[in-house]
């Protein structure tokens, strides 16, 4: 049994399949993204939420460094500031802060003028400018302050000056103590910039004057920190944003980077990491993601053919059994199911309703056979009324009926009356098959009983509609033409009740029609005057009358077939209409019956 | 052949069209008698302007719907037959059984 291309079953794995495929992988897309972005906001909170403790870190620290030096300040005796030796004796004396404060330890005058050393400072020389203002401001607020970062000449990286004024007893600044601290000393902030964010993060350092003072290469140190298109963030920064936000390096890499400004220096820590290892584990976490995606789409593939293919396949086999049901003969036509489900029940129905058919085919075909039968009694009884007095036919006269396979209700009858005498009846039933054929029998029977005893035409014509209306029912109806042809008289009566024109053709002169002009027989009880016309007529005149199949297989042809024929002999004439006839029958599934006469008056005085 | 009903109050039409045969006999007979049934006119008039053929059979049709419409004193009118049909009721003198109305 082999399966429609597009049939049910591959339809609904097409249409499930399809469908749960999507509904798999776009979950598993959904999942993905979701879980990227729930990492990537926590990478973000976790990374700014360091970078802010690190800041704070830093920013204890300077605090404590500079509460260092203030404790120093306090103990500068008061007399060392008269007199430089003893100053700069007391100062490298003091190797606690010259260790913490590795670019210098000075002693100032409040003017800034050095007035002791424990470096390699001249004696008497001045502050650099670039610090100036910030020793001015430590002075004026008399209080601890701490420079911007700068790059130092000794060490020759970022540097910052911290600076504590010794005061007088009524508040006076007697002298500044100052010194100086390299950025990147390991127990400043140096140690924290070698500290690795994962494992290629890292951390910068940068300033107000977008100058990088920390950064994991050396030759990046004290430069600018880059072009305003690359280092958006890092100008927004500076405005004073502080968060996370991603931004591409000068390696071009994509980073999430957190900034947070320092407050004890002017300083703006920024926290760098890879995207791509920030979001690391989901990285590695996505083949199993696809893998597994995959494996469900294709389990629910597999599970979609399944079920598709349990639903479908009864009904797929009853479709194929119907399929070459035809092949079966009647009785023979059942389908066989599995289960229980709807098809079966479907096919169950089906089944009973062909049962039915097939009984009713049988009930048709026995009923046609015995229609057939009784057609065929009705044939032969009509054969047994006609055929004597069609078989004494004289040879001037010609009448039969052509018919169908079935009797559709034509005849025709001829009865020698008395001598020179002849009569005719062609009628044609109304309707078809077997009532129209009996409705023939009682006018042939009242025809051929009357015209024996040389009735006038209309006594046989009102007999007949009696007895036709006593007997059809209403509706059915015969049409007929009877034909009275005295040769002694040379007279042809006609009386015609619905039958197409008749045509008296004269030896000499123009064709005659004889139209109806009485109600078919069988109609009403009563009939008014029956017309019926009496046409003198001479040897040799033809006369020809057929009921309406004529008119459906040649049509107004046969007028020209009559015409064409004046001097042909009688036989031929006759053989001429039944050629046209049966030609006229090849060409077209021959409808009804066709009965037509065709008579020729004889010598006058010929029996 | 089709058939199509136009009916008020004072006259029911139905109109023919195609070639009324045989096989048109339910068709017709349903049709002409839900009229009759329906109907509170005193006349029926068939159109049969769109018949191009009628056989022994539809004439004997009409014959049935007369009988039954004259059972309810009700008047069959056969309206505009077209020349093909006028010329079969003519031969078969239903002139006489019907008021025929040409056009």
């Amino acid at each position: 049994m082999s399966r429609r291309p597009f049939g049910i079953q591959r339809r609904i794995f097409f249409v499930f399949g399809l469908f749960f495929s999507m509904v798999v992988a776009g979950g598993g897309w959904g999942v993905a993204r979701y879980f990227t972005a729930i990492s990537r906001s926590q990478i973000e909170q976790r990374q700014f939420d360091e970078v802010s403790l690190l800041a704070r870190a830093m920013d204890d620290n300077v605090v404590f460094y500079l509460q260092i030096l203030e404790g120093a300040a306090r103990e500068v005796p008061r007399r060392v500031l008269m007199d430089p030796r003893s100053a700069t004796i007391w100062l490298k004396g003091r190797t606690g802060i010259r260790a913490t404060f590795e670019n210098g330890v000075f002693l100032l005058e409040p003017k800034g003028r050095v007035l002791a050393e424990a470096s390699s400072v001249r004696m008497g020389a001045r502050i650099p400018g670039h610090l100036q203002p910030f020793f001015d401001a430590a002075v004026k607020h008399r209080s601890a302050a701490v420079s911007p970062p700068y790059l130092s000449e000794t060490t020759k990286g970022p540097a910052v000056m911290m600076a504590a004024p010794l005061l007088a007893k009524d508040g006076r600044v007697l002298a500044v103590l100052a010194g100086g601290i390299d950025l990147l000393h390991s127990d400043f902030l140096g140690e924290m910039f070698r500290y690795r964010l994962a494992n290629i993060g890292y951390f910068q350092l940068f300033d107000s004057k977008r100058r990088m003072l920390i950064h994991p290469d050396p030759a990046r140190l004290m430069k600018p920190i880059g072009p305003a298109e690359s280092y958006k963030l890092y100008d927004r920064a500076i405005q004073g944003f502080e968060g996370t936000g991603e931004r591409t390096n000068s390696a071009g890499v994509a980073t999430i980077s957190s900034f947070k400004r320092l407050q004890a220096i002017d300083g703006i820590l920024v926290a760098n990491i890879p995207i791509s290892e920030a979001l690391h584990p989901i990285e590695r976490f996505r083949p199993y993601l696809k893998l597994a995606v995959a494996s469900t789409v294709l389990l629910t593939l597999c599970l979609t053919w399944l079920i598709s293919h349990q639903l479908a396949d009864n009904l797929e086999d009853v479709t194929n059994q119907i399929r070459v049901l035809g092949d079966f003969p009647a009785g023979e036509r059942i389908i066989q199911t599995k289960g229980h489900d709807e098809v079966s029940v479907l096919a169950e129905s089906f089944n009973s309703m062909m049962q039915r058919l097939d009984a009713h085919e049988q009930q048709l075909t026995q009923a046609k056979a015995e229609s057939d039968e009784e057609l065929a009694l009705t044939k032969h009884i009509l054969q047994r009324l006609v055929e004597p007095g069609l078989l004494a036919l004289p040879p001037h006269l010609h009448m039969e009926t052509l018919q169908t396979q079935r009797i559709n209700g034509d005849a025709c009858a001829y009865r020698q009356g008395l001598p020179g005498v002849h009569f005719g009846l062609i009628c044609d039933a109304t309707g078809h098959g077997l009532t129209a054929g009996v409705s023939t029998i009682p006018a042939v029977h009242a025809f051929l009983s009357m015209s024996n005893r040389d009735i006038p035409l209309d006594l046989i014509y009102r007999n007949i509609n009696s007895r036709l209306h006593q007997m059809l029912p209403a509706g059915r109806f015969v049409c007929l033409m009877l034909m009275r042809l005295d040769g002694q008289n040379a007279v042809i009566s006609i009386l015609n009740a619905g039958l197409p024109d008749a045509i008296l053709l004269p030896s000499h002169g123009a064709p005659r029609t004889i139209r109806s002009r009485n109600l078919p027989a069988g109609i009403v009880g009563e009939l008014d005057n029956p017309e019926v016309e009496h046409i003198a007529v001479s040897e040799g005149d033809r006369f020809f009358a057929a009921t309406d199949g004529l008119q459906d297989i040649l049509g107004d042809r046969i007028q020209a077939i009559l015409a064409r024929q004046p001097d042909l002999p009688f036989d031929q004439c006759e053989q001429a209409i039944r050629a046209a006839l049966e030609m006229g029958g090849q060409d077209q599934e021959q409808q009804d019956d066709v009965s037509w006469a065709l008579w020729e008056v004889p010598p006058m005085n010929q029996p | 052949m089709s058939l199509s009903l136009h009916q008020d109050s004072q006259t029911s039409s139905l109109r023919l069209e195609g070639r009324f045969m045989f096989e048109a006999h339910t068709h017709f007979r349903n049709a002409t008698q839900n009229l009759l049934d329906a109907t509170t006119a005193r006349q029926i008039t068939l159109e049969l302007s769109g018949l191009s053929y009628m056989d022994s059979s539809a004439l004997g049709m009409l014959l049935l719907l007369r009988e039954k419409a004259e059972a309810k004193d009700i008047k069959v009118v056969l309206a505009n037959p077209s020349p093909a049909v006028m010329e079969i009721l003519k031969i078969v003198q239903f002139g006489k059984l019907f008021d025929i109305r040409e056009g």
